[in-house]
């Protein structure tokens, strides 16, 4: 093992390479970084919480690191039964642990809400945000998903309407940060 | 070149800094190269048909790889109005020089609809696309809004600020 005590680093080149395979530690630093896209047409009524197939797994490589997540869900809600559409949305880890919340009350969710106080059809496309630090503590892979839960008609996630080359998908991204 | 072979290395110094001269970069996979970011709070308004550039939402990178991970993130002040309609929904994409990234979103992106007139809809739109730089050329990212159907699209405006940050990262 080779240690070595510097102040400041330079390269002729004004950049120091660390050699594929070969990793980099600093406290503060990204040290990887993983993405995945969720882009099926789902939909659920389900009055309790379901996996809505939307989930990303990172291996930490160092146990006291941090992991930055952060990632985007477009969803839409509709009822025209009652005056209230929506449900809400959470994150969990492999063991189930909660790591995202949502507002509601003993009658369920309301993180994804709309309430006209009028009968007849109302519906609402918008785009959930996940933002989250959390400290795995571990080396081994870590998966984090999103759950639905629908107090009022019915939640659709990536829902793509006829008429034009529409689209849309949900992206998450999880990055390591050294401790 | 100079290769160095070690496992650990410290800072010689009570700040217990390593210091790299400006314009200087260490480079392994995952690290986080540079970040650019945009801020903005010019309004853009929209009630005609079709895609429209919102106002200053751009920004000129210039990667310092070929092959880095870019992840281009946009907080955007989103508020389409009713315009005289029982809904009001817009959408916006990013484009890279002038090419759309990922898929084209739904006109509803940002929708509400109601069973009176002349709902808004007041939202941020937080978005992430992920694309390799590909080259060490400068490349622009942009966002555009639409309409949809006869709502009026509304970005910013007033006390909203929006922005576009990019994060490359090596691989």
């Amino acid at each position: 093992m080779s240690d070595l005590t510097v102040s400041r680093l330079s390269s002729p080149s004004g950049i120091i390479e660390v050699p594929a395979g070969n990793q980099l530690f600093a406290p503060g630093h990204p040290i990887q970084t993983v993405t995945t896209e969720f882009s099926t047409d789902w939909t659920t009524t389900s009055a309790s919480w379901v996996d809505t197939g939307l989930s990303i797994s990172i291996t930490p490589k160092r146990a006291n690191s941090k992991i930055l997540l952060r990632g985007s869900l477009p969803y839409f809600i509709a009822n025209s039964a009652t005056t209230t559409a929506g449900g809400g949305f959470r994150l969990l880890d492999e063991a189930n642990n909660l790591l995202l919340d949502t507002q509601g009350d003993s009658s369920g969710p309301v993180g994804v809400w709309v309430n006209t106080g009028l009968a007849g059809y109302k519906d609402m496309f918008s785009n959930f945000p996940i933002l989250l630090l959390t400290a795995p503590g571990v080396t081994t892979q870590k998966t984090y998903r999103v759950q639905a839960f629908v107090r009022s008609g019915l939640i659709r996630l990536n829902y793509k309407p006829s008429g034009g080359p529409w689209g849309c998908k949900a992206v998450m991204t999880a990055t390591e940060i050294a401790a | 070149m100079s290769r160095l072979t070690l496992n650990t290395m410290e800072a010689a110094n009570a700040d217990k800094q390593i210091v790299l001269p400006a314009g200087h970069q260490i480079v392994y996979g995952g690290a986080l190269l540079q970040v650019v970011r945009k801020e903005w709070f010019d309004s853009t308004n929209i009630t005609a048909d079709g895609w429209f550039d919102v106002t200053n939402a751009s920004v000129v990178v210039t990667p310092k790889r070929a092959d880095s991970l870019l992840l281009v993130m946009y907080d955007v002040s989103s508020n389409p109005t009713g315009n005289g309609q029982t809904y009001a929904g817009q959408a916006l994409r990013l484009l890279r020089d002038g090419t759309v990234v990922g898929v084209t979103p739904n006109t509803h992106e940002s929708y509400v609809g109601i069973p009176t007139y002349g709902p808004d809809h007041y939202q941020r739109v937080c978005k992430t696309e992920a694309v390799i730089s590909g080259s060490k050329a400068a490349t622009n990212f942009k966002l555009q809004v639409i309409r949809h159907a006869s709502s009026q699209a509304r970005v910013g405006g007033s006390n909203f600020k929006s922005s576009i940050t990019v994060w490359e990262i090596a691989q």
